[in-house]
């Protein structure tokens, strides 16, 4: 729980200057946000080679799930657009991708079971499987392909933390972090 | 009216909001580029085009098939299409088309060296690849 005191601004921008905190952002995801966002990856972590290219395909893959799939909605327009929150943060091995979003109680055992059954398996068993989910029909409740989620465990090549809080009998916040590890350092000699 | 002649098809590489890969299929040598990056509003019509293209070119040209893949990104939606292509290629192939194909992956990108790899087990295609 928070602290009863008020959470001031100058806090929250404490928070989110903290040196280990590459991108962060609460809002609607809609593509045009993506696609800056996702530039501003490629800015930031394009040092490291392989894991840039990892994070930038774990971004796109995740927040496309919140534009598609978050059960929270803003609509403006002729628009409806997922609202989630996304985190980008490093350490000196590793860096960390973080995404949550709302979604309905009635999805939560089916999506729980879909990352549990992915993180049982391993990288040559997920190939497998990406290959057959992908080969197959796409899933019905499914706008994209129906195997995000395995490619991203497959990608990053660690498990997917996953984590649910319900909020009311309708809703529960899901969250989802991922490491992704940085290309072993280039030899001094 | 008779049915007009298949023309080139040709789509410009641009990463807008969405990621554009260049399209370049040549009608009259069957050289077909797809390279660049991969990600788009609507993956299926996009594709679409390209597979009513290729699908053409088998009825009624009837010719060779150089396809060059060079792609530097694809998310998952594009990944599913790409698998169709390969399947229509081998598909040509197995029945007699001249198909030759070429996949290229940057060197250090072991993650697309695997995607080669795998559409070449789900199609049976007979896929070059090649590092660069």
């Amino acid at each position: 729980m928070l602290p009863e005191s008020e959470l001031t601004l100058f806090e929250y921008y404490n928070l989110t200057s903290h040196k280990n905190v590459i991108i962060s952002y609460k809002g609607p995801v809609t593509d045009v946000i993506m696609s800056e966002i996702s530039r501003d990856i490629r800015v930031k972590v394009g040092k490291d080679a392989t894991a840039g290219r990892k994070v930038f395909a774990v971004f796109i893959e995740l927040a496309q799930n919140i534009l598609y799939y978050s059960a929270e909605k803003v609509k403006f327009a002729d628009r409806n657009d997922g609202v989630g929150i996304l985190l980008l943060t490093q350490s000196e091995t590793a860096f960390t991708f973080s995404c949550g979003n709302l979604v309905e109680n009635q999805h939560v055992e089916e999506l729980v079971g879909g990352i549990n059954l992915i993180n049982s398996m391993d990288q040559e068993q997920l190939r497998e499987y990406k290959r057959r989910q992908r080969g197959g029909p796409s899933p019905e409740r499914s706008k994209g392909a129906g195997f995000g989620l395995t490619q991203v465990a497959l990608t990053s090549g660690n498990p997917l933390q996953v984590d649910f809080k319900k909020i009311d009998d309708l809703f529960s916040f899901f969250s989802l972090s991922i490491k992704i590890n940085k290309d072993s350092k280039p030899s001094t000699t | 009216m008779s049915q007009q002649v298949l023309d080139n098809l040709e789509i410009a590489a641009s990463m807008g909001t969405y990621f554009i890969p260049t399209v370049s299929f040549n009608a009259a040598t069957g050289e077909c580029l797809l390279e660049g990056e991969s990600y788009h509003e609507n993956t299926w019509e996009f594709y679409k085009r390209l597979m009513d293209w290729l699908n053409r070119y088998i009825a009624e040209v009837k010719g060779p098939i150089h396809f060059t893949f060079k792609l530097t990104y694809f998310n998952t939606s594009s990944s599913k299409c790409l698998l169709d292509m390969m399947r229509l290629l081998q598909e040509y192939q197995s029945n007699g088309g001249q198909v030759q194909a070429v996949w290229y992956y940057p060197e250090d990108d072991l993650d697309n060296l695997y995607e080669a790899e795998d559409f070449v087990a789900d199609t049976g295609l007979k896929l070059e690849v090649v590092g660069y």
